[in-house]
């Protein structure tokens, strides 16, 4: 990575940006402001753009509701559409148009929206109306020179005859009235009243002694032509709301120009912040940045060539928070993504990507360890790579599965496992053959049980050595190359030598071996100790700090090293879960009841077993490179490298194909 | 006389080992569902990513179902005709069941609280749903060697 920094005309500075921003090749920083200098504001360029985009997002949420787009699973696996320079500046200059027709949708949506919610309230109003539907007087009756008309519900079940009949218990004087029942059920009934003015208030008082309350709607006019009116006012919002449907998918032609306008006011955005990073004068800008190594040249004399500029090129200094881009082939490239969600690796840490790929796989397929499912996962991977020839992010996933893949195939066959027992249940239950041998090495669900943790063991302290080698390798390079020889010389023997002892408890080894390994490790005891300590000071802190040492190696690596018996636990998970499955489907007598539910089961069954193992295996592997194997060398918080770019999701212009 | 009692004591493990961590994930996957579901009322977009996150502490309950199944297997209750185990026997199978009773019930509950707290995470930066996994599979690591200390026990069991 080398600090480029450049000096060029002010009127220049949009078409230098322009033109980085098309090579993507350039990360472009923030640096002190030189004396006598000033930054550019575009803080409000920014937040306008950044308005259009989401705008345009929200807008695109509302088309793709009413006519989505159609997408098939091949093609989020596709890259971008390419496009000529010409047809980007053509789409640009349509850009306010689009933006109008992104209000015109927002705006039809809000339209919608505010319709569904009249139609709700509409839709309440008559159910609490519908109670009185029957009554053909307004509940808000205006009263007549000497009658009144009391309305009112009751939370209980009454009729006329037992209103009637609690009247003339209450006030047996008053006779002079008439009942309507509207409605009535348990919960609520419905009444009217008509009564004489003079009597209305004592009838009243009577009526709320059981229960009688006025409603909260009182129209009036009669119920039922408010309930058919608001019918017919649904009626006329359901058909705006339909019109205004129809209105956005008028606009599905646009799909395409709205996915351009969001990234192109992403690229407006991405524009600004890095102009508001250059120190101007009034005739000059100045821009400092980094470029990688073999581009450096190449970007340089592109902008010498182009623009009346003085570009130039140093090794950043040691103090600086130099951005670091990883590359590494196919093989180590496609867990880059595991390690940058570590952390992207500082600029004295190795890169791990390679070393650590050939366990990624190794311990996914260990713990996926079927070579049904392998062979799956081979075949989906194959096919998106040959077929939609996906780029950046997505080539590495589809390479990584691929990989771990392959693995789980070889994993599978090695301890024998393809759909489960598929083979033998159908062999048995089918075939009426005997059970085959399927495992090519060991049988963790039989007599190879403990054989296989041990060699999951192995398998780990092969992970944490190298581990230690690396770190080893590191401390060499940087000078301190009595540690490097001492420190793993130290752990190696005492881990190394403690292995076999440890192993004795499980099976058999020769006691010659295990007589090499208490030598072995004593000397690493010994080696820990006396040596673990050189930072400390005096002879006791030496010591202390040595015993410390010890503690530490003893407690933290046998901690670590047990960790790796989940290759073994999830690697059973699978196969039993999958042998489970198979066992299920052949429950029945009956062949043909017998094949058809082990046909359904067997899908079933196995798609959620590999649903759930697929998921196991990956957070599990990452947890093995995290924890157990980064925690011996790496140190990370590195920055990734993150250059001006054409950041787009829905094209790609031509031009920037030559930015590798 | 045939006593009943090893057999019974052996189910009653397989039995608690199912139960327990099935109860355990039931109720975790819950937890996250509830904090998933407000996630998507917000952005329904949001669903696969906490999606992943709601099965996480499902596992617990798979796990206790394959010991209770390695139990059924080993005691071949499967095929219909158990081996009358001694009393003796069945609390040894018992006791084997217990590592993931136990412990897949209360780290299925710790980890759906993770997992919750990993939506939002996935709320406010979707891009690192991944931390958000391995944080609460960081949990599951106890659930796993629970699983394994059980079926190692139960396999290397001999009647």
């Amino acid at each position: 990575m080398q600090k480029i920094e450049l000096i060029a005309l002010l009127e220049d500075s949009k078409k230098i940006i322009d033109f980085l921003q098309r090579k993507g090749l350039v990360d472009v920083s923030s640096h002190e402001l030189p004396e006598s200098m000033y930054a550019f504001d575009t803080s409000y360029n920014i937040s306008q753009f950044e308005k259009y985009r989401s705008t345009a997002a929200a807008a695109k949420e509302i088309l793709n509701y009413h006519a989505p787009k159609k997408t098939s699973l091949v093609d989020s696996f596709r890259p971008p559409r390419e496009m000529e320079l010409s047809e980007f500046l053509d789409l640009a200059d349509d850009a306010d148009l689009t933006m109008q027709n992104c209000f015109d949708i927002i705006e039809a949506g809000r339209d919608i929206q505010q319709a569904k919610n009249d139609i709700i309230r509409l839709e309440t109003v008559n159910s609490s109306l519908s109670v009185w539907e029957s009554l053909d007087i307004p509940l808000k009756s205006a009263p007549t020179k000497f009658t009144q008309v009391l309305v009112g519900t009751f939370p209980d079940l009454q009729t006329e005859q037992t209103i009637g009949e609690k009247l003339a218990e209450l006030v047996p004087d008053i006779e002079a009235y008439e009942i309507e029942c509207a409605y009535s059920s348990d919960m609520q009934s419905c009444a009217a009243v008509l009564c004489m003015q003079t009597d209305a208030e004592r009838l009243l008082e009577a009526l709320r002694s059981f229960g009688f309350v006025k409603p909260a709607e009182m129209p009036d006019r009669p119920v039922s032509e408010v309930i058919a009116e608001n019918r017919k006012k649904i009626a006329e919002l359901d058909k705006e709301i339909e019109d205004k449907r129809e209105y956005i998918r008028g606009f599905e032609s646009e799909h395409d120009k709205i996915d351009f306008i969001i990234d192109y006011y992403q690229l407006r955005v991405d524009k600004y912040e890095a102009l508001k990073k250059l120190s101007v004068t009034d005739r000059v800008f100045y821009l400092s940045g980094y470029v990688p190594e073999k581009y450096a040249g190449k970007v340089v004399s592109a902008l010498e060539e182009k623009y009346s500029a003085a570009v130039t090129l140093s090794e950043p200094s040691d103090d600086e928070d130099v951005p670091v881009m990883l590359e590494n082939n196919a093989f180590g490239s496609a867990v880059e993504g595991i390690t940058d969600m570590y952390s992207p690796p500082g600029k004295h840490d190795i890169d791990p990507n390679n070393i650590m790929a050939f366990f990624y796989y190794v311990f996914f397929g260990m713990m996926f360890s079927d070579a049904g499912y392998g062979l799956l996962m081979v075949i989906a991977t194959a096919f998106v790579l040959w077929k939609c020839k996906p780029e950046g992010e997505k080539r590495k996933t589809a390479f990584m599965y691929l990989f771990c893949g392959i693995s789980t195939v070889f994993w599978g066959i090695m301890f024998g496992s393809f759909f489960g027992d598929v083979i033998n249940t159908v062999r048995v239950n089918f075939l009426h053959l005997p059970e085959m041998r399927l495992y090519v090495w060991l049988n963790p669900q039989g007599d190879d049980l403990m054989l296989t943790m041990l060699w999951c063991f192995l398998f780990g302290i092969i992970h944490l050595f190298v581990g230690v080698g690396i770190k080893a390798y590191m401390q060499w390079r940087d000078g301190d190359k009595f540690g490097a020889i001492v420190d793993p010389l130290g752990i190696y023997l005492s881990v190394g030598g403690a292995a076999p002892i440890c192993a004795g408890m499980i099976i058999e080894v020769p006691k010659t071996i295990t007589d090499i390994g208490k030598y072995c490790a004593l000397a690493g005891v010994v080696i820990i100790v006396l040596t673990a300590g050189r930072a400390s000071k005096g002879i006791f802190g030496k010591l202390g700090a040595g015993l410390y040492a010890l503690y530490n190696t003893v407690s933290g690596y046998l901690s670590d090293v047990l960790s790796y018996s989940r290759l073994l636990a999830l690697g059973l998970v699978t196969g039993i879960i999958g042998s489970v499955v198979n066992m299920m489907g052949t429950l029945p007598q009956n062949m043909i009841i017998k094949a058809v539910l082990f046909i359904i089961v067997f899908v079933f069954g196995h798609a959620v077993n590999f649903g759930i193992n697929v998921i196991g295996a990956y957070v599990h592997t990452n947890r093995l490179q995290y924890v157990e194997f980064f925690s011996r060398f790496y140190e990370g918080g590195g920055t990734a490298f993150n250059p001006l770019k054409v950041n787009s999701k829905a094209f790609k212009i031509k031009e920037e194909i030559n930015n590798g | 006389m045939v006593s009943y009692l090893g057999l019974a004591l052996a189910i009653a493990g397989a039995a608690l080992a199912a139960l327990l961590s099935g109860i355990g994930s039931a109720k975790g996957v819950g937890m996250v569902g509830q904090a998933a579901a407000g996630l998507i009322s917000e952005d329904p977009s949001k669903f696969t990513k906490v999606l992943i996150l709601e099965i996480l502490p499902g596992t617990q309950g798979l796990y206790g179902f394959i010991t209770a199944i390695m139990v059924m297997i080993k005691i071949q209750l499967l095929s219909g005709n158990p081996i009358m185990l001694t009393p003796q026997q069945g609390i040894a199978v018992f006791v084997a069941c217990l590592p993931m009773a136990i412990v897949g019930y209360f780290s299925a509950l710790h980890q759906a609280k993770v997992a919750a707290a990993g939506v939002s995470v996935v709320a406010k930066k979707p891009d690192q749903q991944s931390k958000a996994m391995v944080l609460s599979a960081m949990v599951e690591t106890y659930a796993v060697l629970a699983l394994l200390t059980s079926l190692l026990f139960i396999l290397r069991l001999s009647f």
